[in-house]
């Protein structure tokens, strides 16, 4: 399994791509967190103002760390690179074992960096403006960790997603766009089932109080996990099970 | 030592491989043939369970392929030479595939030299010919240093001086005692180079033979010129003799005495040019053993047997694929 890791991580990080949406990633963090920041108004709540720092940035990153995700398999099937990984690899379940594991963990060390990007930019912004906010309130450092994890997650997601359908145009053009708003859009018309949808659930990690909110934290996440071990495992099966060609 | 037993693959209704069993030897380069659809390159995949055959199984000194700890270290294999991701560098690609199976990277190095690629080493693949994508393909088959080398349609998109090359290679991997087993769908670019064949088509075994024994079989045949040769050639087809017009004007024929197309020709007042006993070629053997089992057998009229005969041996050039 070691060896698979190693594989699978020289591939993340030999390619331009891992970094382009790495660097993505964090700008957009810091650009969206400071524009949220930069509405905050007289009278907030410390946790409205709390809630500044952190839930603006996943929504917009989680599309490009589901992207990292879903190209780990899709591009060996586009490239037919699956072939000779296969080759060195054809225990597919430790495959699948290793590229969940180096995605998730990239997927961590880079959801802390954009964590720790937003949160910087959302307190500076906050201060020059003169409305401070202290951190070390309440849920916040659940709230933190729980943001962190939610890419990880989001990661991993990736990776089942590309490894179901293999077509990174489709994995891609599918899951983005339900990321983005397809599930809140569906929300207008059935609130109740919206709830227990993948990213509505998985949006209760990164919120930084839950009150009022309609599912508890640890529920959210573990629908979202649920929902990610789903399409994982699902993946894996079929993966079992099909020819490479 | 590659024991193959029994492989079968369908697809739907369409059987590609069909109960397929050989042996391939160690120390020997063993030519893979069969006209293109008949099931190479699935038998391949099926070799290393990258396809899950319907029946069957393959042995690589006695073991299934994902059976093997480090597979790439004892069976080294060239399915698809463009399987490169275009956006990393030849050398990174090899990394990967290198520690997937803990091979030191100093063979990285070694096999760049082996394939003559060490100058592009450093590059993205996206600007990679054709031949360069299977001189990297070969590296990448060579990187555990196996014992056993699996290559499909190696010559591929190669130039002349590359295919000499990859000859003179399969020669030597073989020399060192290796057990080399390399697809193609053309006898002539085999030829000079295999020792054994296993020869398929629609999937099936047609023969499993040391080269000399297949070429031993091939029968004699005539050639003959002549001005009227599509009459003399329905005439000798009227006998039961086989024709085929080649595409330098001549007619080979088998199945009749030069002496008997000669008094035929002589009874119908048909001149002659030329009346000569060739040995039948390669390539006319494995056309002839595998008749009947192409995927398509329409074949434009210029390219109608390349007929290699030992005294004027033709090379065929890429258009005659």
């Amino acid at each position: 399994m070691n060896k698979l890791i190693r594989s699978e991580w020289i591939k993340l990080r030999s390619l331009r791509t891992t970094w382009v949406l790495a660097i993505l990633s964090i700008v957009t963090a810091i650009g969206i967190t400071a524009v949220a920041a930069g509405t905050v108004q007289e009278g907030m709540g410390d946790f409205e103002r709390l809630d500044l720092l952190l839930t603006p940035a996943p929504l917009l990153v989680r599309l490009f760390i589901l992207g990292l995700g879903i190209l780990a398999f899709a591009n060996e099937y586009r490239y037919g690179t699956i072939v000779p990984t296969l080759a060195a690899a054809p225990i597919r379940l430790e495959l699948v074992g290793a590229k969940l594991i180096v995605l998730g963990a990239f997927g961590l060390v880079l959801g802390a960096i954009v964590t720790l990007a937003s949160v910087v930019t959302g307190l500076t912004v906050l201060s020059l403006v003169g409305q401070p906010v202290s951190i070390l309130d309440g849920e916040i450092p659940r709230a933190i960790a729980g943001t962190i994890a939610f890419y990880g997650i989001c990661a991993v997601l990736g990776v089942g997603a590309g490894l179901l359908v293999r077509q990174p145009t489709i994995a891609i053009g599918v899951l983005i766009p339900w990321a983005l708003f397809a599930e809140q859009a569906l929300g207008s018309f059935l609130p109740n089932l919206v709830t227990y949808l993948p990213f509505t659930a998985g949006a209760q990690l990164y919120a930084v109080t839950t009150q009022g909110e309609p599912l508890d934290a640890g529920v959210g996440a573990a629908l979202f996990l649920t929902w990610t071990a789903v399409v994982v495992v699902g993946g894996a099966l079929l993966f079992q099970r099909r020819d490479v060609s | 030592m590659i024991e193959a037993k029994g492989l079968s693959k369908r697809y739907g209704s369409k059987v590609a491989v069909d109960d397929l069993s050989f042996e391939v030897r160690p120390g020997r380069v063993t030519g893979f043939l069969g006209p293109n659809g008949s099931g190479k390159s699935t038998t391949m995949r099926l070799m290393l369970q990258l396809d899950h055959g319907d029946t069957g199984q393959t042995l690589f000194d006695g073991r299934p392929y994902a059976d093997i700890q480090y597979p790439t270290k004892e069976v080294g294999s060239l399915l698809e030479a463009h399987a490169v991701h275009p956006k990393i560098t030849a050398r990174n690609h090899l990394r990967a595939l290198a520690a997937a199976n803990r091979i030191p990277e100093t063979r990285i190095e070694h096999v760049f030299g082996l394939v003559g690629l060490a100058d592009a080493a450093d590059r993205h693949t996206g600007g990679f010919s054709l031949g360069m994508f299977q001189r990297l393909g070969l590296a990448a088959s060579l990187l555990g240093d196996p014992g056993t080398l699996i290559l499909d349609e190696p010559m591929n998109g190669l130039d002349p001086e590359g295919i000499h090359w990859i000859r003179s290679l399969l020669r030597q991997l073989a020399g060192e005692g290796r057990t080399v087993f390399v697809s193609s769908h053309l006898l002539a670019e085999m030829a000079e180079t295999v020792d054994d064949l296993v020869v398929i088509g629609r999937g099936r075994l047609i023969a499993q033979t040391p080269l000399d024994d297949f070429v031993g079989h091939a029968r004699q045949g005539v050639r003959v010129r002549s001005p009227r040769l599509e009459e003399l050639a329905r005439l000798l087809a009227g006998l039961g003799a086989k024709t085929t017009i080649g595409a330098d004007g001549s007619l080979t024929v088998s199945g009749a005495e030069a002496s008997a197309i000669g008094d035929l020709a002589a009874e119908r007042s048909i001149a002659l040019h030329e009346l000569a006993i060739v040995s039948v070629s390669l390539e006319e053997a494995f056309l002839d053993a595998t008749a009947g089992s192409r995927e398509y057998t329409s074949i434009p009229a210029e390219n109608i047997p390349v007929v290699v005969t030992e005294e004027e041996p033709v090379v065929m050039t890429e258009e005659d694929q």
